[in-house]
Order: C-alpha cells, then sequence, then structure tokens
C-alpha cells in the first residue's frame, strides 16, 4: 500500500509511467517518503507507551483500590459476627448487603488487575498436581447460591475417568467460576449442566470441562464479540446482569497460557455451552514460570 | 487457647484481626512492623503468627528469615499474608521459611482453617 503522502505527491506531480520525475522531484519524493515513515514510527511508539504506561496505571490502581475494599469487606463481616444480640440483630442483613455489594466491587477490581496483567506479560502459572474432582466440588460449593438464585437447579456429571490434573489450580478455579456464574445469571428457572470427562477415548490427554444452560442464548453477532474484553453482548446487559464483562476474555486467555482452547455453541432462546479443553499434564516446559502474552 | 502474633502495619486490618481472633478466644498480641514483630515473638511466645509481608523498618520476608534462625523462634509457624497484584510474593514468601501463605483480601474461614492445621499438626 502506497503512503497517503506519498499518494498526494504522486498526483501533484502528475506522474505517470511515461514521464519520469526530474531528479529533484525525486529528491523530494525521497524525503516526504522518510518523513512519514518517520512520523509512522513515531505514532507507533507513542502508542506502545501509552498502552503499557495504562496497564501500569491498572495495577497500580488495582492494588491500591482493594486495600480499603479490603477493610469494608472485613469491617462489615466482623460486625455481622458481632450483631448477635437480639436487639442488634435485625442489622444483619443490612450488613450482608454493605458485604455484597463490597464483594462485587472487588470481583471487577479483580479482573481489571487480571487483565491487565496478561496485557503486560506479567501472569504467572504456577502448576501443580491437584484432584480435579476435588476442585470442581469446592467451585460449585461457590457457585451453588448463585445458580440457585435465579431458580435454576444445577446437574453434574463427572466422569469417573476424571481425576488429578496439573495445571494452576486457581486459574482452572477462575475459568470454571467464571463460566457457571454466567450461566446462572443468564438463565431463570432452567438447567445448568457441567459435564467434566476426557476429551475424547483416544484423546485421553486431555480434557473436557462443558458447561451448559437453556438460558437465554446469544446470536452469531454477540457470540462473535464474547470474547473481547471489556464487551458484554450489548451495553444494556451490564445494567441488568452486573459484572464487569472481563471474565471470559480472562477465562480465555488463562485457558490458552495453559495449552487450553475454549469454544462457544449457543442458540438464542434455547441456551449455551463453553467448552473448556485442558491438557492433563503441563503443556509448557518448567514449573512456575513466567509466561509472556502478545 | 492459643496465642496468635499478629503482624500487620495497615491499622484497620490490624483491628479486624484483633476483633475477630479475640472474638473466637484466640489470646491476640499485634505488632506493626517486622522490627516490633520480632521482638513481641520473643516476648509473648505465641504459638502462630500471622505476618504481613510488606512492612516498615523490616520486611515479612526478612522478620520471618530472622525468626526462623532464632533457636527460641524458630518452632513458631508463620502464615505469610501476601499482597495478590505481587506476583512472586507467596514463592519469596515460603523461600524466607513462612509455613503457609494467605492471600489478601483475607477470607477469614480459610484462614482460620489454615491456622488450625499449623496450630494441630
Amino acid at each position: 500500500m502506497t503512503h497517503p503522502l506519498l499518494q498526494k505527491q504522486l498526483r501533484s506531480l502528475n506522474l505517470d509511467t511515461h514521464i519520469l520525475p526530474s531528479p529533484d522531484q525525486w529528491q523530494h519524493l525521497l524525503h516526504d517518503v522518510e518523513q512519514a515513515y518517520t512520523e509512522q514510527q513515531h505514532a507507533k511508539e507513542t502508542a506502545e507507551t501509552a498502552n503499557h504506561a495504562k496497564s501500569v496505571f491498572l495495577t497500580t490502581m488495582s492494588h491500591e483500590l482493594r486495600t480499603p475494599l479490603a477493610a469494608i469487606i472485613g469491617y462489615s463481616e466482623m460486625l455481622q459476627e458481632q450483631c448477635k444480640e437480639p436487639d442488634l440483630l435485625h442489622l444483619t442483613p443490612k450488613l450482608r448487603q454493605v458485604e455484597g455489594a463490597a464483594q462485587q466491587l472487588l470481583t471487577i477490581i479483580n479482573d481489571i488487575l487480571d487483565l491487565s496483567k496478561i496485557e503486560t506479560g506479567h501472569t504467572d502459572l504456577f502448576y501443580e498436581q491437584f484432584s480435579l474432582p476435588k476442585l470442581i466440588e469446592e467451585v460449585l460449593h461457590t457457585a451453588l447460591p448463585l445458580i440457585e438464585k435465579n431458580n435454576n437447579h444445577l446437574e453434574l456429571s463427572l466422569s469417573p475417568q476424571i481425576d488429578t490434573i496439573y495445571a494452576d489450580q486457581a486459574k482452572v478455579r477462575q475459568i470454571l467460576l467464571n463460566l457457571l456464574s454466567n450461566a446462572a445469571k443468564f438463565t431463570r428457572q432452567g438447567k445448568i449442566h457441567l459435564v467434566a470427562q476426557p476429551d475424547t477415548p483416544l484423546q485421553n490427554n486431555r480434557i473436557r470441562l462443558a458447561v451448559s444452560d437453556d438460558g437465554i442464548g446469544m446470536t452469531q453477532n454477540q457470540i462473535q464479540r464474547l470474547f473481547q474484553p471489556f464487551v458484554q453482548v450489548d451495553s444494556s446487559t451490564a445494567r441488568k446482569y452486573g459484572g464487569s464483562g472481563l471474565g471470559l476474555a480472562i477465562s480465555q486467555k488463562f485457558c490458552q497460557m495453559m495449552g487450553g482452547q475454549i469454544t462457544v455453541q449457543s442458540t438464542i432462546g434455547q441456551g449455551t455451552q463453553f467448552t473448556v479443553y485442558l491438557p492433563q499434564t503441563a503443556h509448557l516446559p518448567g514449573e512456575n514460570e513466567t509466561v509472556p502474552t502478545p | 487457647m492459643a496465642k496468635i502474633l499478629v503482624v500487620e502495619d495497615n491499622e484497620m486490618l490490624q483491628e479486624i484481626l484483633y476483633e475477630r481472633l479475640t472474638f473466637r478466644g484466640y489470646q491476640t498480641f499485634l505488632a506493626s512492623d517486622g522490627q516490633e514483630g520480632i521482638q513481641m515473638a520473643q516476648e509473648k511466645e505465641p504459638d502462630l503468627i500471622l505476618m504481613d509481608m510488606s512492612l516498615p523498618i523490616l520486611d515479612g520476608w526478612e522478620a520471618t528469615r530472622q525468626l526462623k534462625a532464632a533457636p527460641n523462634t524458630r518452632h513458631i509457624p508463620i502464615i505469610a499474608l501476601t499482597a495478590h497484584a505481587f506476583t512472586g510474593d507467596r514463592d519469596k514468601s515460603l523461600a524466607a521459611g513462612c509455613d503457609n501463605y494467605h492471600t489478601k483480601p483475607i477470607n477469614f474461614p480459610q484462614l482460620l482453617a489454615q491456622m488450625e492445621i499449623l496450630l494441630n499438626p
């Protein structure tokens, strides 16, 4: 592609293939091309510096935001414990609201922090051997109140072949929680189904975790924008359903870092299924390595 | 009841931990920096220490190293309280000699479970 500046110059010179420019004109052209190139390099560097500064700022800010938030959560939990006397008991639901709102805010801040760490290449993976059924049990325990909030019920299909896995436990937990809470959020009076099994009998070094729901579903257009950070399928979704809109972008990145992937199938009005594929053993060399992200 | 030493420089977090641990019957002591933490550990002989890592005067890593090097305090289990935002903190705390770590913000039931394991091995 010809640079716009060069195109303009060529037009002003009224160049065609039969008339060659004079040495002077060549000199001019060359100078303009060089100048355009320098300007473009400069703009690129400025943009990169700004992007890096943004990520560093987000990391620092997230940390600074978490400290006072930890105090809000801590005090409201402490007060709930201490308000057990009959004349103070009526305060408990209100304190629970304070704590709930603060926890919600904390989730959003954590998401922003995770994403900025991914962007600056500061995401560490801590590989360890752990029991996947035990992790699933723990995650379901956390997700159950959320699932039941919209009168949904949960079904679990755990293959007996699922046992230990060598991966980053915290990241797997976060991915599963994200998919389950999404399913819970976008489904009412329905079923949320979690399946854990080997990918296929032949591919038993890969684990397949599928979360499906019979909720509102998505259009093809919505699916395409799904994994982009800060994008919820439409802007009214955030108001209605809450969340940072970062969860899926983060889950996908985490999955890819561990050598896996996430796929999605959805039909509007019928439901959605997210499937996570993870290698059963580490796919990356060595342990606890910082994996640079693009 | 078990004696717990909390080494934490954030006053609000100090108060929360003090109140909640006391509420559960633990005898709780507070220190605000690593230096004071070491001094209190020698004086009060706690059964367990909760140690923040980024502390003034003497940081949590160095305080842990010194406590684990001294004959009269090396047996005391230490749980590191580490910040989520800074990667490598948990590895660093284990390398310094901490027996376990807990990532802030504190999940109190989880922290209590970790404490119980170290208090009743």
